[in-house]
């Protein structure tokens, strides 16, 4: 309390610093007045620049914004108006149907390509997909799709026994859209065991075998390939085919030979035709030099 | 991380203006970067006559000197001297209010303002309050906190100048866009780089005798207690040899310089030198002997004067450092020995050794280093007691003193 009111009675001398250091231009000397001059023309032009810096800025950021903005408003603006699908078996209509593409608030520049191919490639049916957008309305959809060489018949718990089909790769998958005759003319497999796996069946080994003899056959013998009902391959790598002339008809595994044994399968089918055989049991052609023939049924 | 700051260092004296300008970097140390001087017109005995020539002459070294260094400066320190300085002792004393008679820092603060508070006359603006010991109980102290005590007294030697002639040379400075951090005695910046710590503590004078005034300071103990200035000069004696020997002023200055001794050294009074020596018309010859005893009176005038100033502080068992004498003034023949026979105490020429080399060694740059050395300190207390009250920086800049 002492000090506060020894303070408010102590008194303060006038000090140099009192003195006003304000000064007018015209108590300049012309260096003095040139080098304020040149100061504040910098200090002018750093103001000058950094407010064309901060407008420049903005200006950028303004622009991006209208950027982005024409780029949306174009984007609404190419809607999609035609759906151009290259396929052969799957229909356009499944196709749009599953890519949901029938929704009317399509366009072109904010559809998702990828995810519309990734979907595509979900089904086993589906061997490659290419996706591509055509300025200014059109989706192009091209799907290379699997070629089915046999058919597998099997037990489903819900629609109880359902017809699969296999490519050369071996992969089991069911056909969406193919003609029933198609279908029908393919042999069946025998001498196999699904299993399932996440997303369709466990790929089937031995199928390039099976490919490679049925397109010999379909090329060179097409009127003994229609005749083929099953290929077993139950003793692989010998591949065995019943048909309506044979029950069973042994394949060797001996990569590029079967045109030969093919031919000897021909010579043997009109051999015993011309002797009026209807049928035989079994011919093994898995031997180069003999064939042995079972015959099951004379008729004279 | 610090930024460099540049300081200017001002004497706007009587023959020339000096100003050196230093870089203080890393708020620790001082880097001297450009020097600039230019002749003096329009200052007479330390005070500004006329303000425009005074104005031109400053602004151009300043302008040399910024234009050496190829920086601009932040900050001025300016020296201040002339006929109105004066000083007067400032005295207070408060009794120790607290119950263990223990002195506290409310009373040290209450009795330095009391001593500092005293009016000064109008138009009067005070340049510094050089702080003395302190007494406690008739006891010289110079921390009294915490010491036990009844009665405690502040005693300052406060130097003041007529507020318009200060003013003046700020505005010279303010008028070249620059901003006076302080205002220095010009013997208190002389004072710090020529007298040596030891003469500063055993108690020392120094004398800055410059062609129209002549500034004093006394240390004792390490502090400056009084410091002044006297309107006397070397122009003082280049008047008298111009009336006493009837020749031009300049002719006079030139004698001065030539043969001029403080002490007589030639006795015989028919050695005579030539007036100009150049043989030309109008040249005359001078007793040697004349111009030696004028010189003798007059500069043993100034020292007398100035002792007189001094009163009891001038007194030789006072000053057992000696006196140092610097400025232009200095520069006479056995001037030592002339302040030797005044102050009955030994005299030496001072130079800036300690803290220039080269040609900033010479004591005309004295002022100048000494406002840079004030400038370092400055802002050395500006670092470290940012965010804290003046006091503490005023006790900074006691210290300096």
């Amino acid at each position: 309390m002492a000090t506060k009111k020894a303070s408010k009675s102590v008194r303060k001398s006038r000090s140099w610093k009192d003195i006003d250091q304000d000064v007018k231009a015209k108590s300049m000397s012309s260096a003095a007045f040139k080098r304020m001059l040149l100061a504040r023309m910098r200090t002018c032009a750093i103001g000058v620049g950094v407010f064309v810096a901060l407008a420049l800025v903005i200006k950028f950021f303004v622009m991006t914004d209208d950027f982005s903005a024409t780029l949306t408003k174009a984007g609404r603006a190419l809607p999609i108006r035609v759906v151009e699908v290259e396929s052969d078996t799957l229909s356009r209509e499944w196709v749009m149907e599953h890519l949901d593409l029938y929704r009317g608030d399509l366009n072109l520049l904010e559809i998702d390509v990828g995810a519309l191919r990734a979907s595509l490639l979900k089904i086993p049916q589906t061997r490659e997909a290419h996706i591509a957008r055509q300025l200014p309305d059109t989706l192009f959809i091209s799907i290379e799709e699997r070629e089915p060489i046999a058919r597998v018949a099997a037990e489903d718990v819900e629609r109880g026994r359902i017809t699969l089909l296999v490519d050369r790769d071996g992969i089991v998958y069911e056909g969406i859209g193919y003609n029933r005759k198609r279908i029908q003319s393919l042999p069946f497999l025998d001498g196999i065991r699904l299993k399932r796996i996440e997303g369709g069946f466990e790929t089937i080994e031995g199928m390039n075998s099976v490919d490679h003899l049925l397109a010999e056959a379909s090329e060179i013998a097409p009127h003994i390939y229609q005749t083929w009902k099953v290929v077993s391959l139950a003793e692989l790598p010998k591949l065995i085919v019943k048909s309506a002339f044979a029950k069973e008809i042994v394949f060797a595994p001996t990569g590029g030979d079967y045109r030969r044994q093919l031919s000897e399968l021909d010579y043997i089918i009109d051999y015993h035709k011309g002797h009026s055989y209807r049928s035989v049991a079994k011919i093994d052609l898995t031997m180069k030099s003999q064939v042995p023939v079972t015959r099951s049924t004379v008729v004279r | 991380m610090y930024k460099a700051k540049v300081i200017a260092g001002v004497e706007i004296g009587t023959s020339k203006v000096s100003v050196l300008l230093g870089e203080i970097v890393e708020g620790g140390s001082l880097n001297i970067i450009g020097l600039g001087q230019s002749s003096s017109k329009g200052v007479l005995k330390g005070d500004i006559v006329d303000f425009h020539e005074a104005n031109d002459c400053a602004h151009a070294a300043i302008l040399s000197a910024e234009n050496q260094a190829g920086v601009k400066i932040d900050g001025v320190y300016l020296a201040v001297s002339g006929s109105d300085i004066e000083g007067f002792t400032s005295e207070a004393s408060v009794n120790v209010t607290s119950r263990d008679r223990r002195v506290s820092q409310e009373d040290i603060d209450q009795v330095s303002s009391l001593a500092k508070g005293r009016d000064l006359p109008e138009g009067r603006a005070v340049i510094h309050h050089l702080k003395r010991p302190y007494r406690l109980d008739n006891r010289s102290v110079d921390q009294p906190l915490n010491l036990g005590g009844d009665r405690l007294e502040a005693s300052y030697w406060t130097v003041h100048g007529n507020a318009r002639k200060i003013g003046d040379a700020i505005h010279i400075i303010n008028g070249f866009n620059l901003h006076v951090d302080d205002v220095v005695l010009s013997a208190l910046a002389v004072g710090s780089v020529v007298a040596s710590e030891e003469e500063k503590s055993s108690g020392c004078l120094v004398l800055d005798i410059g062609r129209g005034s002549t500034d004093y300071a006394v240390y004792q103990g390490g502090r400056c207690l009084i410091a002044g200035c006297v309107p006397l000069g070397g122009d003082h004696i280049s008047n008298d040899l111009s009336i006493g020997l009837r020749m031009r002023l300049k002719q006079a200055e030139s004698l001065k310089h030539r043969f001029g001794s403080a002490v007589i050294e030639h006795r015989n009074k028919s050695e005579k030198v030539w007036l100009n020596n150049d043989f030309e018309i109008g040249d005359r010859p001078i007793p040697l002997w004349s111009i030696e005893k004028i010189v003798e009176l007059r500069m043993g005038e100034i020292f007398e004067v100035v002792q007189k100033k001094l009163g009891a502080f001038g007194r030789p068992e006072r000053l057992s450092g000696g006196v140092v004498l610097c400025g232009g003034g200095a520069g006479l023949r056995n001037i030592e020995d002339c302040a030797e026979s005044v102050f009955n105490v030994p005299a030496r020429l001072g130079d800036n050794g300690t803290m220039a080399t080269g040609e900033l060694k010479e004591s005309q740059y004295s002022v100048a280093l000494g406002l840079l050395k004030y400038g370092l300190q400055y802002q050395n207390a500006v670092m470290v007691g940012s965010g804290r009250s003046d006091g503490f920086m005023g006790k900074l800049k006691g210290l300096f003193q």
